[in-house]
């Protein structure tokens, strides 16, 4: 039985904000600079001030940097008290190496917004799992740097990090998956169409989740955030194949607290994985325990863009019918 | 009108400011006597592994008798406590609660050898700092605790005991401290309609088989209120404005007591999730509020606006730091939730009855 830590929830942010970027996957240096400037304008034009972590540019044979640097970065970060909400660059594959550095007494003290997604999947669970205190799973800095098709990213970051009231999570009317930050201009927009209820019921419940392969890396650790009475959310990047994601979707029904999921959501997969509505039905209705959940996919968060932000830590209540799909975001 | 103690019932509004009035007055008394100040603990703090909640401010002082090292004169503290006995009962309509799960205790620990001073303090502030006429002072107390019989008589009077009314237990106490018992006399103050009187406190002799670790002073903040100021139920040291036309006044206390504690443990971080006993309890709090919406006819938005105003009273903080919209969330999540639910538990049944009457 994980004990469920006290909930801390971080201020909000107002414009005027100063974020603080830092990089504790991949550096900075593995953005283009017009991503750069384009992220820093929309930021900036949204009425923020930023900062960067003294060691964002260093860049490693991992595109990453040393512990030691993401570390400080970190930690000044929680500590300057100038510092508002913390965003950072970009995922990648390391974010967990620095999960027994953190100072997390620090964080504890100073609450505030961090965002991002990805690998950084691994670092906002665990920071919640050991401080309470909600994260948030959202664009990176980088996304910011999207010049066409940002604006459901933008209003839902709004929603998730600079009001308080609960809001509905509403598909997007369009969906890409291009890669967007090698030519801006040439955009490929597809119609979305809608929530997937693969499995009816309603549920509450707090929010784990993230990246399977980074959430499921915490498994059996100290920073495994428990799955009593959680809402667990699911995406996967294009390195995932259908029978991959079943090993990683079965790996949790392992979990010996998983009976504590009260329900699933699972963000749209990118295109290059061949994920279909039929392969994940196929997928879900081979594991018993999960056919009294409700389910739902093809979310707005994961990969492929525009991307919602989601409270770690905060609750959520869904409703799956037929005739009555809702996801409501209660505490974020 | 005016009681026994020249006083009358204060208003909601008042409440607030009787209640830190005499955590003043305490405080004042014991830090006048030289007595250190201990800081106050969240309820959910965890400080003390054999409690859910603080229910009493010895959660906070057991590390001085662990330790041995209750200094002197001593140290005292005003500590919110939580004690969830009514949260069982709270959909059985027969059932009246007496108290409130959420108050105020005031309590101070005094060295060992401290006994008689002790007592006499505790006294003088009753007398002295509250004005209490002592015939209006009762002390019930056991003949089987010699030494405290012979220190009471002392301080209070023989004419103000009473011998041996109470089964043994009513003088015993445990504070979950392995070998560590508790001697108490009761404090009692007459009604404030002249007839019988009503325990507001006790004063504990701690010990373990060897000798005697410290006198522990406990007085609660509303039941002393509740006497001197003729209240109707101690709840309305913390009142919830908006129920007072609740006829049915079984439901009405268990309803403000559900929304009472709902919100303090919904400000301290704590939420239904999980299987801890404390995060269930809550949630057993957080449901019988549908239960008593539905018996009254309270839609959400006055259920919001009741517990908005009543944090905002109660805690004094910026409206933006309010939970009411948060637990209403909950409330109206958990009722959607019912209204889909196969296989209802009894209690469940019964709230979906209720919010039916809602309905209707």
């Amino acid at each position: 039985m994980t004990e469920i830590k006290n909930l801390i929830k971080p201020r909000k942010i107002k414009k005027g904000a100063h974020i603080r970027i830092i990089a504790p996957a991949r550096s900075l240096k593995l953005l283009s600079e017009t991503t750069i400037k384009e992220a820093c304008d929309r930021l900036e034009g949204f009425g923020f001030k930023l900062s960067f972590g003294k060691h964002v540019s260093e860049i490693d044979e991992f595109n990453s940097s040393s512990i030691e640097s993401r570390i400080e970065d970190l930690h000044d970060a929680f500590a300057d008290k100038t510092v508002d909400a913390i965003l950072t660059v970009i995922g990648g594959y390391n974010s967990n190496q620095l999960l027994q550095y953190i100072d997390y007494e620090l964080i504890a003290q100073n609450p505030k917004i961090i965002c991002g997604f990805s690998d950084i999947t691994a670092l906002v669970n665990a920071i919640t799992a050991k401080t309470g205190m909600i994260t948030y799973l959202g664009p990176h800095f980088s996304s910011w740097g999207m010049k066409y098709g940002f604006e459901y990213s933008l209003e839902n970051f709004a929603k998730c990090c600079m009001e308080e009231i609960p809001f509905d999570l509403l598909p997007s009317k369009e969906w890409s998956d291009d890669p967007w930050y090698i030519d801006q201009e040439k955009r490929d927009f597809i119609t979305n169409d809608g929530y997937w209820i693969l499995n009816p019921g309603h549920a509450i419940g707090r929010v784990v989740g993230g990246h399977v392969r980074c959430l499921n890396a915490l498994q059996g650790t100290q920073y495994w955030p428990g799955l009593d009475d959680t809402i667990l959310i699911l995406e996967e990047d294009a390195e995932i194949s259908p029978p991959l994601f079943d090993r990683q979707l079965q790996s949790l029904v392992h979990q010996l607290d998983f009976n504590g999921v009260k329900g699933i959501l699972i963000g749209r997969f990118q295109k290059e994985t061949k994920m279909t509505r039929e392969i994940l039905e196929k997928i879900i209705s081979t594991k018993p325990e999960l056919q009294n959940l409700p389910i739902i996919a093809n979310i707005n968060f994961g990969h492929t863009t525009p991307l919602a932000t989601l409270p770690v830590g905060g609750s959520l209540e869904i409703m799956a019918m037929a005739d009555n799909v809702k996801i409501r975001v209660i505490e974020h | 009108m005016i009681n026994i103690y020249g006083k009358k019932r204060f208003s909601p509004e008042e409440a607030k400011d009787h209640v830190e009035s005499l955590v003043s007055d305490f405080k004042d008394h014991y830090d006048s006597l030289g007595y250190k100040e201990v800081p106050s603990v969240k309820i959910t703090y965890g400080i003390d592994p054999t409690v859910r909640f603080i229910g009493s401010h010895i959660s906070v002082f057991k590390p001085y008798l662990a330790e041995d090292r209750v200094p002197s004169p001593g140290v005292y503290m005003r500590q919110d406590c939580l004690r969830t006995t009514n949260v069982e009962r709270l959909l059985d309509d027969s059932y009246f609660p007496n108290s409130g799960s959420y108050f105020s205790s005031l309590g101070a620990l005094s060295a060992p050898e401290r006994l008689k001073e002790a007592c006499n303090e505790v006294y003088d502030f009753l007398k002295n700092k509250l004005l209490i006429a002592p015939e209006n002072i009762l002390i019930t107390i056991s003949s089987a605790d010699s030494d405290l019989l012979d220190i009471a008589k002392e301080c209070y009077g023989e004419d103000r005991q009473e011998l041996d009314s109470r089964k043994i237990e009513y003088y015993r106490h445990k504070i979950g401290m392995e070998g560590v018992i508790g001697r108490n006399f009761n404090i009692a103050l007459r009604n404030p309609d002249g007839e019988g009187f009503t325990d507001i406190g006790n004063v504990i002799v701690l010990e373990n088989d060897k000798k005697r670790l410290g006198i522990e002073i406990a007085v609660g903040a509303s039941t002393i209120l509740k006497q001197l100021h003729g209240l109707d139920h101690v709840q309305d040291c913390t009142p919830v404005i908006g129920l007072e036309t609740i006829e049915n006044q079984a439901i009405r206390r268990k309803f403000e007591d559900a929304i009472i504690t709902s919100t303090v443990l919904y400000r301290e971080g704590l939420r239904p999730f999980g299987q801890h006993n404390r995060n269930r309890i809550l949630k057993k709090y957080v449901r019988a509020l549908s239960y008593f919406r539905g018996k009254t006819g309270m839609e959400l938005h006055q259920l919001q606006r009741i517990i908005f105003n009543f944090e905002i009273r109660e805690f004094q903080l910026p409206t933006e730091n309010s939970c009411a919209e948060t637990i209403v969330e909950f409330v109206r999540a958990f009722e959607d939730e019912l209204f889909i639910k196969k296989d209802l538990t009894y209690d469940e049944r019964k709230i979906v009855e209720s919010l039916k009457l809602l309905k209707s």
